[in-house]
């Protein structure tokens, strides 16, 4: 097992929530982020908004028939982008080697880091802290020993999650986990894995690689989904 | 939120390494108290930074934006609750 320490940050439905921090009034209420005010399908929505089923995606009337007191909000992207290059320079506080992922996403390899913040953890709650403090967003935290790892941590716990694999919680975590769980994974290979009898992370594991490698991109091998085996790339 | 773009009348706290602090604004002859400042984000446009504020005074939400080239405030957005 690598002896990386590596996070993965995930601003908890981003767009929406910089809206709700931006204006008071829509606190605590279900709030959807639209393209724009003639657009018809929706980019984010907050929590408070998908306890009725709203998703990323869904068309407004659609949303309507699921909350009809949904507030939308047109997308302001100037706001978005300053607010992430904030919260990206924040992380390098903390180390160098920070990944932009996406907008609301990024990975830090927090590895040579740990002598001076004593533990991943630590780097964890002073980020989700300053971040709550400056923007009054949360976040969700993944710390595992690879990006591939670290990001499957961020999306156990959401929102305002954090949690942790390590090399001896790892194959408890994975064993019943579904395949489609893994970052990199879409519906096609989950399909043809499970035409191999796969369905879970454990029987993935075991599975021979040399048969995989026949049915598989080799790249995929190489590289890991989305270049999840590699460490995390710097910051520019 | 409502567009207004009109230049306003606004009284500002400068802190030598610290945000700008906007303490009260006229707008069509009334006097706005800030109560809050709830957001801050910049955008560029050419040459000029844009500072945005978000502010309430108990009744409303304002964008209130500096722009930091000409040093012109302007009344960018109203949003009533």
């Amino acid at each position: 097992m690598d002896t990386r320490v590596v996070m993965h940050l995930d601003m908890n439905s981003f767009f929406a929530s910089v809206e709700q921090a931006h204006n008071p009034a829509l606190k605590g209420k279900p709030v959807v982020v639209t393209g724009s005010q003639q657009r018809t399908v929706i980019l984010t929505a907050s929590y408070e908004a998908r306890k009725y089923g709203v998703k990323t995606g869904m068309m407004l009337h659609e949303v309507r028939r699921l909350c009809p007191d949904v507030i939308m909000v047109p997308a302001d992207n100037r706001k978005y982008t300053h607010t992430s290059s904030a919260i990206m320079k924040m992380m390098l506080d903390y180390t160098p080697l920070v990944e932009v992922f996406s907008i609301d996403e990024a990975f830090l390899d927090v590895t040579h880091s740990l002598a001076i913040f004593t533990s991943a953890e630590n780097i964890a709650y002073l980020l989700k802290s300053r971040i709550k403090y400056h923007f009054d967003l949360t976040c969700s935290i993944g710390i595992a020993p690879n990006k591939l790892l670290a990001k499957l941590a961020s999306e156990l716990k959401k929102p305002d999650g954090l949690t942790t694999i390590t090399p001896e919680n790892v194959s408890c975590i994975l064993e019943s986990m579904p395949i489609k769980e893994l970052c990199g994974i879409g519906r096609k290979m989950e399909r043809q894995l499970n035409l191999l009898g796969i369905q879970t992370c454990g029987q993935l594991g075991r599975y021979p690689v040399d048969i995989l490698k026949r049915y598989f991109n080799p790249r995929w091998w190489g590289v890991g989904p989305g270049g999840m085996a590699l460490p995390a790339r710097r910051f520019t | 939120m409502e567009r207004i773009r009109e230049q306003i009348r606004i009284a500002t706290i400068f802190t030598p390494g610290r945000m700008i602090r906007p303490v009260w604004f006229e707008w069509r002859h009334r006097k706005h108290t800030i109560l809050e400042t709830t957001y801050y984000w910049q955008e560029r446009v050419g040459a000029a930074t844009l500072q945005h504020f978000a502010v309430t005074d108990g009744e409303a939400l304002y964008d209130l934006v500096y722009n930091t080239l000409d040093q012109s405030w302007l009344l960018n957005g109203i949003e009533v609750k």
